[in-house]
């Protein structure tokens, strides 16, 4: 990945439940999901999957105040990291977006496509 | 999306090889990567390198071996910095960052509008045109097209165009677009036509050496004084052959000497060198060394600059031409001759051109 001096890191498209299992930490990443238990005075929240099935927690200090919706679809870039006391992994967003309307099964559908693409172009390209 | 899948997959078996040639400039405007806003991941426009030439070309970049100098991309805004004239984003489109140098757009002058159906597009131009003043905000998608410039050794793109996308949805179509784009055509090398590679090299030496034997025989008839000539003398004469010979010895075996002459002495009469006779067929008249035509020319210009009307300014080298052509013998003049007999007559002193187009006689 590539990053100029001074600008941040790409974020990778990432899955939330990929983001759950995955162990890597400092990545940028780029992760799309429902924004519920948002406290903006404690500067967290909950993002949760489509499936409603995997969680991961945002530090919201970089994004406050921001426009929220209970429930709605939200696009976050942030860096992984992990909190020394509980151990969890917390997300640390620093761009937010608000993606109602985006469509979830075309979206999954692109960026598998998209990876596949990649591999092979790394392979033919040597890139 | 089902049809897009499918062509995709069957392109994938066409790609790409890893021999590449990189082409001289002057055939750059044949791919259209050249000329348009090319749809580029931001990771290979930040990683392409300046293509190599002959003479390097500031700006221009190579994609596989395509000249590219404009680029559209769309990304997520992550950094805004705000100058005095212009706004300064950082976009992501996940796979690089870079920056787009964003002009402030210059104030609308337009504010009365006499159509009533009109006023509504002026002040929807003009909402948008504030919103760019008042600047965008993270995490908005930036739709920008423009030029690669490298600013303090780092790449940025100066937009000429930039707006914001509101619809989710475009990121997606965008991702399936540049894809299909990529496997298409970008991943495919620029290969010239067979056609152009052959006729390159046989033309090129056509035209080196009709150029060549224009100058040598324009020299001969210099020195010998020749006024006329005929295309036979011309084909029979050994001055004529060692020319040839000096010019293009592999070729004079196979080249037809007749077309080659014709062509080399029609190129001559259009520019002005020489003129055909108009009786005797084949038969042609060097002007440079035609004393009588230059006489011609010098009575014909002092007769006219004696009536009033052309007293002052002098006559424009046509009215010349006109008069000229009056005589059966030099009906077929054309302007680049009598332009040349003009500057002859002017480097004798005997004439003065008023303007470049204009000529009054001194005696």
């Amino acid at each position: 990945m590539q990053a100029q001096g001074g600008l941040p890191q790409p974020g990778e498209i990432v899955f939330l439940q990929e983001l759950c299992r995955s162990d890597t930490d400092k990545k940028s990443v780029r992760v799309i999901g429902r924004l519920t238990n948002h406290d903006f005075r404690a500067c967290s929240a909950v993002i949760t999957d489509v499936t409603q099935t995997y969680t991961v927690k945002v530090d919201t200090t970089l994004i406050e105040p921001f426009n929220y919706m209970r429930d709605s679809l939200v696009q976050l870039i942030g860096e992984m990291e992990r909190l020394d006391r509980s151990g969890d992994r917390i997300l640390r967003a620093r761009v937010v977006s608000i993606v109602d309307g985006m469509d979830m099964n075309l979206y999954q559908r692109v960026v598998q496509a998209q990876r596949q693409y990649f591999n092979k172009r790394q392979t033919i390209l040597h890139i | 999306m089902a049809e897009a899948e499918n062509r995709m997959q069957g392109a994938e078996k066409e790609t790409l090889t890893t021999a590449n040639a990189m082409y001289p400039q002057i055939y750059w405007g044949l791919d259209p990567t050249s000329q348009t806003f090319c749809k580029l991941y931001i990771r290979d426009v930040l990683t392409m390198t300046e293509y190599s030439s002959a003479t390097p070309v500031q700006g221009v970049f190579s994609y596989m071996n395509h000249p590219v100098s404009k680029v559209d991309l769309m990304g997520v805004i992550v950094r805004v910095e705000q100058r005095s004239k212009q706004f300064l984003y950082a976009i992501d489109d996940s796979t690089g960052v870079i920056n787009c140098c964003c002009w402030n757009p210059d104030p609308l002058t337009v504010k009365q509008c006499i159509i009533p159906g009109l006023k509504e597009k002026v002040e929807e131009t003009e909402k948008i045109q504030q919103c760019k003043e008042e600047g965008f905000n993270l995490g908005d998608l930036l739709h920008v097209r423009g030029k690669i410039k490298i600013f303090r050794e780092q790449r940025e793109i100066m937009a000429s165009y930039f707006a914001i996308e509101k619809d989710p949805n475009a990121e997606l179509n965008r991702m399936l677009e540049v894809q299909a784009l990529h496997q298409l055509f970008y991943d495919k090398p620029f290969q010239l036509s067979n056609i152009i590679k052959n006729c390159n090299s046989h033309n090129l030496s056509l035209i080196h050496l009709t150029a060549s034997l224009q100058d040598g025989l324009m020299k001969l008839f210099e020195e010998s004084r020749t006024v006329q000539f005929c295309m036979a003398d011309l084909e029979t004469s050994e001055d004529v052959k060692s020319l040839i010979d000096q010019n293009a010895p592999e070729q004079s075996v196979a080249l037809n000497k007749r077309t080659l002459l014709d062509q080399v002495v029609n190129q001559l009469e259009e520019s002005g060198f020489l003129l055909k006779h108009q009786k005797k067929r084949e038969h042609y008249r060097v002007i440079m060394n035609d004393v009588q035509l230059i006489k011609i020319v010098l009575n014909l210009l002092q007769k006219e600059c004696a009536r009033e009307k052309y007293a002052e300014k002098g006559c424009h080298y046509l009215h010349i031409l006109g008069e000229i052509r009056k005589a059966e013998e030099y009906c077929s003049l054309n302007s680049n001759a009598i332009l040349k007999c003009l500057q002859k007559l002017e480097e004798e002193s005997r004439i003065i051109s008023t303007t470049d187009k204009h000529f009054a006689s001194v005696e």
